[in-house]
């Protein structure tokens, strides 16, 4: 039984060009990289995967309508990649993760939207999730916005031992609020209750 | 139109559309498979290659069965390109 | 130690509300298919306009300024709070706290988008990127409902809307809503008309699922929604009795050919609503004529020896995407309703080797199953029941 597993994209570790990811986009080989690096081999067949975002894959959706606009041409790939659960899909494939896969596009706070549909979804059934938040955006789109994001990737996974004993409580005032995934990771590690607020919704969360 | 020097730019310009670039001109023969026994390409590459040749050298694949046919090696990529363009110049 | 949903008191679909090509309300939809209309150009099917002047003709439709101005003008956003507004009527909802919305699309506000890129692309500056994010499309719903509960998108491409309905009643269960509305929208888009044709997915005729010649998809866009309550509160209300979803890790735009994602969605699904293949009364397909996906949903349903007639009704309406599973389901409910199902149109059974519906029939029909399978290797599956 392995444990539960926390990583974060550094930017400093650019790989090298890996011809199995050549039709991948950043965000897919980012995510990838630390996933084949992190994750133990023997992932349980069943394992649910959340993946939230704000932007999606906006680079090559981007790239796609830049080129229909210019010169008439919507490339194949760039399509294939810009739809939303192209980044899950991938992670699927590659790592042949064949339990439910969703992909959450997100409103306000990707990591607490995620982080709050896998643990309702692990309280549910039992399974042991990966969640994951990414996020890029293209250099030319900051002219126009004031967006500033940089290329985000994070995940965390939970295994069945640890998501065993979940449960939702209503009182939740005492609650410590998590925010990001290296919060839950150690507030679930530490066997500590804590509570997840998004939506105008709180849930509180005991684990036993 | 210099049949060697097509063969080369089709080349480069597959490294480039399907993103290739463990693959150099040179390793790359003539008379090789797009598909698994040679490139291992699969069909969303092919449509991509297609995409890329057609705005290259201005040519039209047909339809489907046309794209099949002319799209197996570089070579029969390269024969398509000038049979289409000898036809449009008379 | 195992909790499993299926002791858990059952999630009924109440008031629902929706807008397709063929008109307003799900029944105009259930007679188009009856008779079989079929009304693509080019592969594409859109909402007329004069359905798209009903709903933003309608009294309140927005409650106040959008958030951003381009979106007032937005068929997507108007067909949206068109279906809400509809169930806030009949449901009384008030959209508090207790009051969750799964919304299910995979394009949002593109639409938008696309146009304020072309000017971007023309040198101008816009503030186009702001339509980007499909939240945005979320928050401009939560804007102009003053909506106090819960919201969540669902983006996991063609099976995004079966997901929303699995994962409501999921917040249904554990208590965390008393009411969960539940969302499909579409609107085709630039991105997607040119997209699957760039792949070769298009057939820019008709769309023939379950047919030797099939070539391909026809697009379509839609807005379907409906409330999921624990509570029966009609007459006809549907009970969800069963869900399930996998990946097949095959491919990110083709179903692995021996139909495993879909084979494995289904016996969740069954297993879920503790059910076999023979209690399935009739399979409301996915069947989207593309030449992969019915290859593979054929194979799946036939591997698990289901014996109910196989229909798809996407040869009438096409393929809108997220926002299939919806409406779809409310299709399913009217079969429920009407002890009836409807034909495979265009379909030729011959050249499958499952039980394809044909022709309409009279039939008794207590348990559906629907599927939805999507890009990037992903099913899912509802079951559908009436309440005995």
């Amino acid at each position: 039984m392995s444990a539960n597993l926390f990583w974060k994209y550094d930017p400093k570790q650019e790989a090298a060009f890996d011809p199995r990811f050549r039709k991948a986009t950043t965000l897919m080989r980012i995510l990838i990289g630390g996933l084949e690096k992190t994750l133990p081999q023997d992932l349980p067949n069943k394992t649910e995967v959340f993946l939230g975002s704000l932007h999606g894959e906006i680079e090559p959706t981007f790239n796609y309508l830049k080129g229909l606009a210019q010169n008439g041409v919507g490339r194949p790939f760039l399509f294939q990649n810009s739809l939303h659960h192209s980044t899950t899909g991938f992670i699927s494939q590659q790592l042949q993760i064949l339990g439910p896969t969703y992909s959450l596009c997100a409103i306000d706070e990707p990591q607490k939207e995620v982080m709050a549909a896998a643990l309702v979804q692990a309280v549910a059934n039992r399974n042991p999730v990966l969640m994951i938040h990414a996020d890029s955006f293209p250099e030319e789109l900051g002219e126009v916005s004031d967006y500033s994001v940089k290329t985000e990737g994070e995940f965390l996974y939970l295994t069945e031992e640890s998501l065993s004993t979940l449960e939702i409580i209503s009182e939740t005032s005492e609650l410590k609020g998590v925010g990001h995934f290296e919060e839950l990771y150690s507030a679930i590690n530490s066997k500590q209750s804590f509570k997840i607020n998004f939506q105008h919704m709180e849930i509180g969360f005991r684990v036993n | 139109m210099d049949r060697e020097k097509l063969s080369e730019d089709v080349k480069s310009l597959i490294i480039e559309a399907v993103n290739l670039q463990h693959l150099t001109v040179d390793s790359i023969k003539d008379d090789a498979s797009l598909y698994q026994d040679g490139l291992g390409l699969d069909s969303v590459d092919i449509l991509e290659i297609i995409v890329a040749i057609e705005n290259k050298y201005d040519v039209k694949v047909p339809n489907a069965e046309k794209g099949k046919e002319a799209f197996q090696s570089i070579s029969t990529i390269v024969d398509f390109v000038m049979n289409e363009k000898s036809g449009t110049s008379h | 130690m195992e909790r499993a949903i299926k002791n858990i008191a059952p999630v009924f679909i109440n008031e629902h509300a929706s807008i397709h090509p063929y008109g307003v309300g799900i029944e105009s939809l259930w007679e188009a298919c009856e008779e079989k209309k079929r009304h693509f150009e080019n592969g594409l099917l859109y909402i007329p306009e004069e359905h798209s002047k009903h709903c933003l003709g309608t009294e309140n439709l927005f409650s106040r300024k959008t958030l951003l101005n381009e979106v007032a003008e937005n068929k997507l956003l108007a067909w949206s709070l068109f279906c809400l507004r509809s169930l806030e009527e009949k449901s009384q909802l008030k959209w508090g706290p207790r009051d969750g919305l799964i919304i299910a699309t995979t394009t949002g506000l593109t639409r938008v988008w696309e146009s304020e890129l072309i000017n971007h692309f023309q040198g101008e500056k816009t503030n186009g990127i702001l339509y980007q994010p499909i939240g945005g499309f979320a928050q401009e719903i939560r804007h102009q409902l003053e909506h106090q509960g819960p919201i969540q998108i669902v983006s996991s491409a063609c099976a995004a809307g079966t997901q929303a309905i699995g994962l409501g009643r999921n917040w249904l269960n554990l208590g965390l809503v008393d009411r969960c509305v539940i969302l499909g929208a579409e609107q085709i888009c630039d991105l997607t008309r040119t997209g699957f044709s760039s792949l070769s997915l298009v057939n820019g005729e008709d769309c023939l699922p379950f047919n030797e010649t099939r070539s391909g998809i026809c697009l379509s866009e839609a807005v379907g929604a409906f409330v999921l309550e624990r509570q029966k509160r009609r007459e006809h209300s549907v009970k969800i009795v069963g869900y399930g979803c996998a990946s097949d890790g095959y491919s990110m735009t083709a179903p692995k050919p021996d139909g495993s994602g879909p084979l494995h969605s289904i016996s969740q699904a069954l297993e879920d609503a503790a059910l076999t293949s023979e209690d399935i009364d009739w399979v409301h397909a996915h069947g989207t004529g593309s030449l992969q996906n019915d290859r593979a949903e054929a194979a799946a349903i036939k591997q698990l020896e289901i014996k109910a007639p196989v229909s798809s009704t996407k040869g009438i309406h096409g393929h809108s995407l997220a926002a299939s599973g919806v409406w779809e389901t409310l299709l399913c409910c009217e079969a429920l309703k009407r002890q009836k199902i409807l034909g495979s149109a265009f379909s030729e059974p011959k050249h499958f080797t499952i039980n394809m519906a044909r022709d309409n029939q009279n039939s008794k029909v207590s348990y559906i199953l629907k599927n939805t399978l999507g890009f990037g290797g992903i099913n899912a599956s509802l079951i559908l029941g009436r309440e005995a």
